[in-house]
């Protein structure tokens, strides 16, 4: 294989992460404790400059190394996508790690791995690269999981989610042989254009495409495979659990479209496929919703949500069609920024020794801290799906396609789930305005700008962005179409 | 400058108030008085300006001051508004019925006035837009956002039991209204097969033609967001819990505009999307009308608690609503339309009533009461107006509504019962009369036996103004209700011709009524 010039053009951004990664962890030796802030001024303009060269370079399609690694719309998409949940995530770490005594320059060189982990595998071309990506974005969310390895939960939540990991990846590793056996190919438009010799070819291939889901679907945590997303949610810091929330999943997805737009797209499998993924979609959303109701702690019960979210996410996967995908793409968005917005608000009730994500510590906050209160319900309002947020149209356009295809059923399923979903979200809003306030927290502690001015930024930002996504969803809506329309095979 | 304003007024009336909520914001947070004269001043404007759209109206069956500007085109997603004889009168009792409630919050919220005087003008601004809308998808988004106001209204200001009504309030309006939207998006993926145009244009997707089974299953989507807002019978069991735990200023909206959102919602959309769904179903719909008119007379007359006995009524009148509309003769549906109305006028005065008593006596109970009209003669007297409007005395508003929703469905050809549901409904009118005049007499008359009632004041100035402007349209329609239905009678008109062409010879109310004899002769 001989490499051009335009291969290292084209993954530029991965190496601008790789390369803050390396001078925060170089700088970060020379810098006093009350300098640390400036690791993170160092990642958040590694991100930058990463979206930014993304957005610049965003027609751009080259399929290079090989066929390893895509540059097209979908992994500029999802790389823009992750760059920004990488920045927001460093913007709500600035003053959390510091107070919670584990002000490392590592926790940032860690984020940017992992980031460029999914950049990976949101642009593979290859079997082997998709798995590559999986395992570089894992690892240092493991780590990151466990950053506050003085707390038994976070080392509990690390563990937790390590060998959950480990054991996903075999799934996934035992999938793509499978696939490998019987196509005798790991690239995926080879996949793609796989034609079945036989029945056992055939069988075998579609085992392979079953461990692949299992293998991805832990990491986008679809039932059965959640076990780990509650404790692990709620043991790790909480910009972290911010991050894995909607970067991980993201990221997930992007390896779920790119496989089930271009690699298995071929009817012969998609109707098994399809099946599978509906009956998931199905009961991940149901479980996640029903067991959300019961929770108290308010890191656990956006666990739960995560996981429903997922379920909403599988659900418009099975249609397979333009405006499902650019439905996925668009919720994908939507929900990234509204629950980083609500990890975020957790960011700022906790103080040093305490979490502050006990429902009862919202209690009265609407009355207290006016401005939080309206932010943190702006974001809660948009995951249950209402109006005019940019949560209810992600939810408008998965099931508007979903209903376009057919599927009522799940259609309906879904809806009423999102009713469900009220419910438990409802009960963090009328905490916050309609319960009398126990005093656990110093009053102070409870202002959005508490935390510094980078956690007041970005969730203002958030609040605002939720709001203008919901109303003017033109701009990234119609990226989205053209980006699912580009991947999908010309008839 | 007027004639540039004629497109664009019914967005100003909309996004008005919502300036409002969120201008009050900039006033000092402890000064009452100034939000309070604030929002009063905008709600007055706001009643003003409603004004202007009905001078402006002209007597005809298309939608009228309409205003298009694009929004999502590729989904065919337009900001249209527009307003029609039926939404008219709902709008302006949408904006005086605000009027009359930021009038009457100067003493009847004691904390948080300007964050209540905000969600109320906020939660005009959805209901305006609810009844304005002309595309579905704009008609959904102002009917989920007009929960998220009242949830807090009754939350936050609400009683003893407040989280629960609203979680109980919230949770079942959006069963219904998610529904309903799946229903919307089906509708609009059938007329983009039939025509190849994605749209949710309110006027297009009426030319949509769908087959029976799913025009069944969208009506039964759509029927069950309406029901629960209205409340039909058996859908009605959120209604008192709302009532009783609301803040006054929230049972009169809630019951003055809210419940109508579901009356409107049948009339606009339900009924002319699934003509032929609507001549199947008709008999069941007939049925639970009937059972709510009586069941909701019945419970009120055991009710000791005026709030809840108001509530109940309301079960009652709206379910005449619903006879009057699913008659689909004009002289019923214009009866439905004008009803609504109606209710909003005197069971908000109702509500408002009770609420006076309740800002002096911190207790609702019938029991704890007696001989008021001696204590507070002017009370007395609103009270006894207001009672029989709702009674149905004529002269009054009440009657006009009912006589003409019984007339029409008893002429109506669309059901062969249909007489029969009119007469038992008749019933539903007596015993309106016996819940009301003996809960009037329990409170008003007799010796004054408890001591905590002798030294109650009267009516302030204030109160007396805002309960003289209710009484001026209760007179109104009782003794001239041509203002009203003249101005229905084009778009009411159309849906029967669409719905129902047997009734369509049954023409206005006084030509109705010559018809109904000349039958009755041959």
């Amino acid at each position: 294989m001989n490499l051009k010039l335009v291969d290292f053009g084209s993954i530029c951004p991965l190496l601008v992460l790789c390369v803050t990664a390396f001078v925060v962890l170089i700088v970060d030796l020379f810098l006093d404790e009350n300098e640390k802030y400036l690791n993170g001024l160092i990642s958040l303009l590694g991100f930058s400059v990463a979206l930014g060269w993304l957005y610049w370079v965003r027609d751009y399609q080259v399929i290079t190394f090989g066929g390893f690694y895509i540059m097209d719309m979908l992994s500029i998409y999802f790389g823009i996508l992750f760059c920004l949940i990488g920045g927001v995530t460093v913007l709500l770490s600035f003053n959390y790690i510091k107070i919670e005594g584990v002000n490392k320059g590592e926790f940032y060189v860690l984020l940017l791995f992992a980031t460029a982990g999914m950049m990976i595998l949101s642009s593979a071309g290859n079997l082997v690269m998709l798995f590559l990506g999986l395992e570089t974005m894992s690892i240092p969310v493991y780590v990151l999981a466990g950053f506050r390895r003085n707390r038994p939960e976070g080392v509990e939540s690390a563990m937790k989610y390590f060998l959950v990991g480990a054991f996903a990846a075999g799934f996934l590793l035992y999938g793509i042989a499978l696939i490998y056996a019987a196509a005798g190919t790991f690239d995926i438009a080879a996949i793609a254009a796989f034609e079945p010799a036989s029945i056992v070819n055939q069988k075998l291939f579609l085992l392979g495409i079953g461990f692949v889901i299992i293998g991805v679907g832990f990491k986008v945590s679809a039932v059965p495979f959640h076990m780990w997303t509650p404790d692990v949610y709620q043991g790790a810091p909480t910009p972290v659990t911010a991050y894995m929330s909607v970067g991980v999943k993201a990221a997930g997805f992007a390896a779920f479209i790119r496989l089930f737009y271009v690699a298995f797209a071929n009817e012969l499998f998609s109707v098994d496929w399809r099946m599978v993924i509906y009956v998931l979609s199905i009961v991940t959303m149901t479980l996640g919703n029903v067991v959300a109701l019961t929770q108290t702690n308010l890191k656990r019960m956006l666990a739960y949500s995560s996981i429903a979210h997922a379920g909403y996410l599988l659900a418009a996967l099975v249609p397979g069609t333009i405006e499902a995908g650019a439905g996925i793409l668009f919720y994908l968005v939507a929900y990234a920024i509204m629950n980083l917005g609500a990890f975020g608000c957790i960011v700022l009730t906790s103080w040093k020794g305490r979490e502050g994500d006990d429902l009862k510590d919202f209690r009265g906050m609407g009355w207290e801290k006016p401005v939080m209160g309206v932010v943190l319900t702006i974001f809660l309002l948009s995951l249950a799906g209402i109006p005019p947020t940019a949560g209810f149209l992600g939810k408008f356009y998965v099931f508007a396609a979903i209903i376009k295809a057919k599927y009522y059923w799940l259609a309906v399923i879904g809806i009423l789930n999102s009713v469900v979903a009220v419910y438990y979200y409802l009960r963090v809003i009328l905490a916050m305005y309609m319960e009398p306030a126990e005093v656990t927290v110093h009053p102070d502690d409870r202002s959005i700008f508490a935390r510094g001015p980078f956690v007041a930024a970005s969730l203002l930002a958030s609040a605002a962005l939720t709001l203008v996504l919901g109303l003017w969803p033109q701009y990234i809506y119609v990226a989205a179409l053209r980006t699912i329309g580009h991947i999908l095979p010309k008839i | 400058m007027l004639s540039s304003l004629y497109h664009y007024i019914l967005t100003l009336v909309i996004f008005l108030p919502f300036a409002a909520a969120l201008l009050i914001f900039l006033l000092p947070k402890n000064n009452k008085k100034m939000s309070l004269n604030f929002a009063l001043i905008f709600s007055v404007f706001e009643f003003l300006l409603s004004l202007l759209i009905f001078k402006w109206f002209k007597i005809n069956d298309a939608f009228q001051m309409q205003l298009g500007m694009e929004w999502i085109p590729q989904w065919g997603i337009i900001y249209h508004v527009g307003v029609d004889g039926i939404s008219l009168f709902l709008v302006l009792l949408t904006t005086f019925l605000t009027m009359i409630v930021v009038l009457a919050a100067y003493s009847a919220v004691k904390e948080r006035v300007r964050e209540y005087l905000a969600a109320m003008l906020f939660l005009e601004f959805a209901m305006l837009g609810t009844f304005l809308s002309l595309n579905m998808f704009l008609f959904y988004v102002f009917w989920e956002l007009m929960l998220i106001p009242m949830y807090f209204l009754i939350g936050v200001w609400g009683g003893e039991r407040r989280i629960y009504a609203a979680v109980k309030f919230f949770i079942y309006t959006m069963v219904g209204s998610l529904l309903m939207l799946v229903a919307i998006i089906a509708m609009a993926w059938s007329y983009k097969a039939q025509t190849g145009e994605m749209t949710f244009e309110y006027a297009k997707l009426l030319n949509s033609e769908l087959p029976i089974k799913a025009q069944l299953l969208m009506f039964g989507a759509f029927a069950l967001a309406f029901a629960i807002k209205v409340p039909m019978f058996p859908f009605h069991t959120w209604l008192p819990d709302a009532h009783v735990e609301a803040p006054t200023g929230g049972s009169v909206i809630l019951a003055g505009v809210l419940l109508k959102m579901g009356t409107y919602g049948f009339l606009r959309f339900a009924i002319p999307f699934f003509p032929e769904a609507v001549m199947k179903l008709l008999p069941y719909m007939m049925v639970l009308a009937t059972i709510g008119i009586i069941y909701g007379a019945l419970v009120s007359m055991v009710q000791p608690d005026l709030k809840k006995l108001v509530a109940y009524s309301s079960v009652s009148h709206l379910g005449f609503v619903m006879l009057g509309m699913f008659a689909l003769t004009t002289i019923g549906v214009q009866g439905s339309v004008l009803q609504m109305v109606n209710h909003g006028i005197s069971t908000g005065a109702l509500f408002l009533l009770v609420g006076v008593i309740y800002e002096r006596r911190h207790t609702r109970l019938i029991s704890e009461f007696g001989g008021l009209s001696k204590v507070m003669p002017v009370y007395g007297t609103m009270f006894m107006i207001v009672m029989l409007s709702s009674v149905g005395l004529p002269g009054l508003n009440g009657f006009v509504g009912e006589f003409l929703i019984l007339v029409g469905t008893f002429t109506s050809k669309a059901h062969p019962w249909m007489k029969a549901f009119a007469v038992i409904s008749a019933l539903g009118v007596i015993f309106a009369a016996v819940y009301l005049l003996w809960m009037f007499q329990r409170v008003m008359f007799g010796p004054v036996k408890n001591p905590a009632n002798e030294g109650l004041s009267d009516l302030n100035a204030r109160e007396v103004v805002m309960f003289l402007l209710i009484l001026v349209f209760i007179f109104w329609i009782g003794i001239y209700p041509k203002t009203f239905t003249d101005r229905m009678e084009p778009a009411v008109n159309k849906i029967v011709e669409r719905v129902a062409p047997m009734n369509v010879k049954i023409k206005t109310a006084n030509v109705g009524v010559h018809e109904m004899r000349g039958e009755g002769n041959r």
